[in-house]
């Protein structure tokens, strides 16, 4: 989709698209997403759907420029559930309430439990612990593409119950990106509970497996975290896990949800 | 006499279980100051990622070998001139024996302490390493599960030979107790069929790796980096298809693993 813009064949003013891992995953530099023309938006938006993960470093945007950057996907979210310190609603501060009290440790796309899941998760790196903290994304399209051809028939007719915070909704387990029209899986860990028609205990053999296909090595990327990266990510066709390993740390992210 | 530079050596972690980068050294001229700085910080963070400038085999040798005896293989391909350095190549996905958790040579009577990796050639991207803190994957472990561990030998097989190890090894610098499983070489217990050994030694390993033990490291080149295989299990991200991947490798001598108590 945007090949001729990767890696040396993007001129020096202008975004420069590098891959940062096989599977998804890419970095943007040499744009401000202060000011971002719609050529260039363009050119961020055609990348984004190819490496279905997009980190730009170095933005360090105040929660107005997030809103106003983030608001060019679509409608944003605003969430009540986390209190809201930004001054704006749609822009929800996330802190580091300890590992215990972790909900995102786990292999999930952001709201799988509710009748329309959201579409994109934008990120800003305010406060980052001087070590740990990485996030972890999957590529779900490689996943289902890389089923052998009799579980991927089979899945294709699956649809599967998802529950968390008092929702429940259910989705067909492989789904279809509107914007890419490639297929997907959409399970997640823990809040898929239950194949549609079956009970957990008979579900959970092939929900495992599954999931252990879908999150391989070979089919994520990590990111390490600098203050001021502004990540955003698609739900439609990654799952991610947000790794606990720094204590006590201080670790602040603003996040605006596309609905 | 030395030559002092300015630079300090760095030390940060870059990861919350293991790994560290060490910046503001030149490995090429390492003076023995510096040399105790890499070596306590090795010992301490388990893996250490060292960026700099390409080094030439023979650099990498010298350094490499301030952490003891290399080993050396006759059979075994390296570099010419350089029996201690061995380039490896990749083949390919479907011949990646290392796309798995595992620690150096554990198949070997006496296997490896050290590893260090070196690029040569790297794919525009992927081919990341991953490594996890099997100290911490140790002492997470229930106390019953702990004291099983110690009592029951693991057999584990290579295509260069098999060897049966304890499954809790002390390491010998640290004196601090380490889980010495793995996925891709430790095939059962002592005494145990492999399939009466599947289901409880896949668990230990998933729990061994999960992600808060891990770091995961995007190579550069110039970068050394070196890994502690008595206390660290790694995986090799194969997610770069067909293009090419050359690593130097050298090993350092290890001692017969063994579990010293508590």
């Amino acid at each position: 989709m945007v090949s001729g813009l990767d890696d040396d064949a993007a001129s020096p003013e202008g975004p420069v698209v590098r891959k940062l891992a096989g599977a998804l995953g890419a970095e943007i530099t040499g744009v401000s997403l202060r000011d971002l023309s719609d050529e260039e938006f363009a050119v961020v938006r055609s990348a984004f759907l190819e490496h279905c993960v997009l980190v730009f470093p170095g933005q360090h945007l105040d929660p107005d420029a997030h809103l106003a950057f983030a608001q060019r996907w679509g409608q944003l979210r605003t969430d009540h559930w986390l209190e809201s310190a930004t001054g704006h609603p749609e822009i929800q501060p996330m802190i580091n309430r300890g590992k215990k009290a972790s909900i995102t440790e786990l292999w999930h796309a952001d709201g799988p439990f509710e009748e329309h899941p959201p579409s994109i998760t934008i990120l800003n790196a305010i406060t980052i612990p001087p070590w740990g903290g990485d996030t972890m994304w999957s590529n779900q399209y490689l996943a289902y593409d890389r089923l052998p051809d009799d579980l991927r028939e089979r899945v294709d007719t699956l649809r599967a119950v998802h529950a968390g915070f008092g929702f429940e909704a259910t989705h067909p387990v492989v789904r279809v990106h509107p914007d890419t029209g490639r297929k997907s899986l959409f399970i997640s860990q823990i809040l898929t509970r239950h194949f549609e028609g079956s009970t957990q205990r008979k579900s959970y053999p092939l929900l495992k497996h599954l999931l252990e296909l879908a999150t391989s090595p070979d089919l994520t990327f990590r990111h390490r975290w600098s203050e001021g990266d502004l990540l955003m990510w698609d739900n439609r066709c990654v799952i991610h896990f947000a790794i606990h390993d720094y204590g006590e740390q201080t670790r602040l992210m603003h996040r605006a949800v596309v609905s | 006499m030395t030559i002092r530079t300015s630079v300090r050596p760095t030390v940060h972690r870059l990861a919350g279980s293991l790994g560290a980068e060490v910046t503001g050294v030149d490995l090429a001229q390492l003076d023995d100051d510096t040399f105790e700085v890499i070596k306590a910080a090795f010992l301490a963070h388990c893996v250490l990622v060292i960026p700099g400038k390409e080094l030439g085999p023979g650099t990498l040798r010298d350094f490499a070998s301030r952490f003891g005896t290399l080993h050396t293989n006759p059979a075994v391909k390296h570099v010419h001139g350089y029996p201690e350095v061995v380039p490896l190549i990749g083949r390919g996905k479907k011949r990646a024996i290392t796309e798995v958790w595992h620690s150096d040579g554990s198949y070997e009577p006496v296997p490896p302490s050290v590893s260090i990796l070196h690029p040569r050639q790297l794919p525009r991207c992927g081919g990341d390493t991953l490594f996890a803190n099997q100290y911490l994957a140790f002492d997470r472990l229930h106390p019953r599960m702990q004291a099983f561990l110690e009592r029951t030998p693991a057999c584990h097989y290579g295509f260069r030979g098999s060897a049966v190890h304890p499954s809790v090894i002390t390491h010998p610098e640290t004196g601090r107790n380490a889980l010495y499983l793995g996925a891709g070489f430790t095939q059962h217990f002592e005494g145990w069929s492999p399939r009466e050994s599947a289901p409880l030694l896949d668990q230990l390993v998933a729990d061994a790796t999960t992600p808060d033990l891990t770091f995961r490291h995007r190579w550069s080149v110039g970068d050394v980096v070196m890994w502690d295989n008595r206390c660290a299990l790694h995986y090799a991200i194969h997610d770069y298809g067909q293009e090419h991947r050359v690593m130097h490798r050298i090993t350092v001598e290890g001692s017969i693993p063994r579990f010293r108590g508590r």
